[in-house]
């Protein structure tokens, strides 16, 4: 049999190639109020507040090589925690490089604290606030561009939205559904 | 907190490299490799390694996972078999390997969410890594590399070291990626907030050095080599950081090109025991090993008999 160098090369370049493909990584492109970004060794923010009933997104920066196993716990070390969701007992939640996990829901409030076992010091405080529901929703969704316009506005312009007397005493998103634009101690009035 | 961080590497990888090479010196006195009929090593041999060892990092950072890992347990079947073939039967020898190997992945896949489980997985990947080396550094060196081969491998590591630690961040990347995976290339141990570790390359490079230089140069060589190893290839790279900030990297530990403290100090200290006396060879080395009655352990191959034979003979 005849040696074929070329085809070795050729075979050697396709199988080089097929591994590089396989091993290609893409950064998910997560954002959002509740998401989680961490780098190689830091969780790019260490304390979050959220509400009764929502969910964690830990997001794993795919320009770093570097995995997180995250459990609930601190300094490195698993510390279970009642009212804590779970994040996979003793074996913590492997977050590969470029991945994203989503957290079961934090349906306790209390706070948290969340680590990476393979950098002990990464942690990460998780404040967890009652869910307040409105209780009052606007009439139409026509309307809706004018609602910032009329909470920020008068008594009349509420009254007009939502058909009658009505009590808010919780917080309400706006209408992209992103509770940080509007402040929300201004929403926290008895409109009655 | 730089401080305790660079006394604890500095801890384990004094232990690690020290238990490494004394195992190995121990293994070289005892036991007989059989040498693979590849011939004795040369210089070609040597820029083989260093061009392996400048591709199989970037492999390992692009290979998906399960492949990577498929890819450690052969590596590791392989080193593993190569030391302990000579030592223990092959039935008790590969459920032996097989268990270290098993247990070694299941720990990585259910037990790191906890310290405990770390410390677990460091103990068994410990094991698994010194008994590599062990091997693997006795085979090389039974099979005829030289210190003289070592010593320009070592200066090469300095520089390549170097380069794609603070030029081109490949090492840091590559120690990154393989925490948390199974069978990480290293000794280490965590304890508290701290976890260090020392790896395969710098471990076999130190072994390889010792070895040669106890087979060249006798007790001198040996000696010679576990000063630099303790000082330029443990203690000087642990401690570093406390005084060059730029190996720190924040809340992920230190990432410290060993070979570039101790490549060039391995290369003089071979010109230095060279000075003394010519470097003996393998043949001379069994002869003086043979002069003193030393007792040695071979490799046991099974005698197979045919059935025909066997029978004809009774």
């Amino acid at each position: 049999m005849r040696n074929h160098p070329s085809l070795r090369v050729a075979l050697f370049a396709l199988l080089l190639g097929v591994l590089v493909a396989c091993g290609a990584k893409t950064a998910p492109h997560i954002t959002g109020p509740n998401v989680v970004v961490m780098t190689t060794g830091t969780f790019m923010t260490d304390h979050i507040t959220i509400a009764a009933g929502d969910k964690l997104i830990f997001v794993n920066d795919a320009d770093t090589a570097a995995r997180h196993i995250l459990a609930i716990g601190t300094n490195g070390d698993l510390h279970s925690q009642a009212g804590a969701p779970n994040f996979g007992g003793a074996a913590g939640v492997n977050v590969g490089q470029g991945a994203a996990w989503t957290s079961p829901a934090w349906t306790t409030v209390g706070t948290y604290h969340i680590t990476c076992t393979i950098h002990p010091m990464m942690n990460l405080t998780v404040t967890v606030r009652p869910a307040i529901q409105p209780t009052a929703t606007p009439k139409s969704t026509l309307l809706a561009p004018l609602w910032p316009l009329a909470v920020g506005g008068s008594r009349a312009g509420l009254t007009k939205l939502f058909g009658g007397k009505h009590t808010l005493t919780g917080v309400i998103p706006n209408f992209k559904g992103d509770t940080e634009k509007l402040p929300r101690h201004r929403l926290d009035m008895n409109l009655a | 907190m730089i401080v305790q961080q660079s006394l604890f590497q500095t801890l384990v990888a004094l232990v690690g490299s020290l238990a490494s090479v004394t195992c190995a010196l121990l293994y070289f006195r005892r036991v007989r490799l059989e040498r693979p009929a590849i011939g004795t090593f040369n210089g070609r041999d040597i820029v083989m390694i260093a061009f392996f060892i400048i591709v199989l990092p970037i492999l390992y950072l692009l290979l998906p996972d399960v492949v990577l890992t498929g890819f450690l347990v052969v590596t590791f079947t392989s080193a593993l078999y190569i030391a302990l073939s000579p030592l223990i039967p092959a039935r008790v020898m590969w459920v032996g390997i097989v268990a270290l190997l098993v247990a070694n992945i299941w720990i990585t896949e259910t037990l790191l969410g906890t310290k405990a489980g770390w410390q677990l997985y460091w103990s068994l990947t410990s094991i698994a890594v010194l008994i590599a080396a062990v091997g693997v550094s006795n085979l090389y060196v039974q099979g005829g590399m030289r210190l003289g081969h070592i010593a320009w491998f070592a200066l090469f590591l300095a520089g390549y070291d170097a380069f794609f630690s603070m030029v081109i961040p490949l090492t840091p990347k590559l120690a990154d990626a393989f925490e948390g995976r199974p069978l990480d290339p290293s000794i280490g141990f965590t304890i508290g907030l701290y976890n260090a570790n020392i790896g395969l390359g710098d471990l076999l490079i130190y072994c390889l050095f010792a070895v040669a230089a106890y087979k060249g140069f006798g007790r001198r060589g040996a000696i010679a080599a576990f000063v630099i190893i303790t000082i330029f290839g443990a203690i000087i790279p642990g401690m570093v950081p406390v005084l060059i900030t730029r190996f720190v990297r924040q809340g992920v530990g230190i990432v410290v090109p060993a070979q570039t403290f101790f490549g060039p100090v391995a290369f003089a200290t071979y010109f230095w025991l060279r000075s003394f006396a010519p470097e003996r060879n393998m043949q001379q080395w069994f002869a003086t090993q043979d002069a003193l009655g030393s007792p040695v352990v071979r490799v046991r191959r099974p005698v197979r008999t045919r059935p025909a034979l066997a029978s004809a003979a009774r």
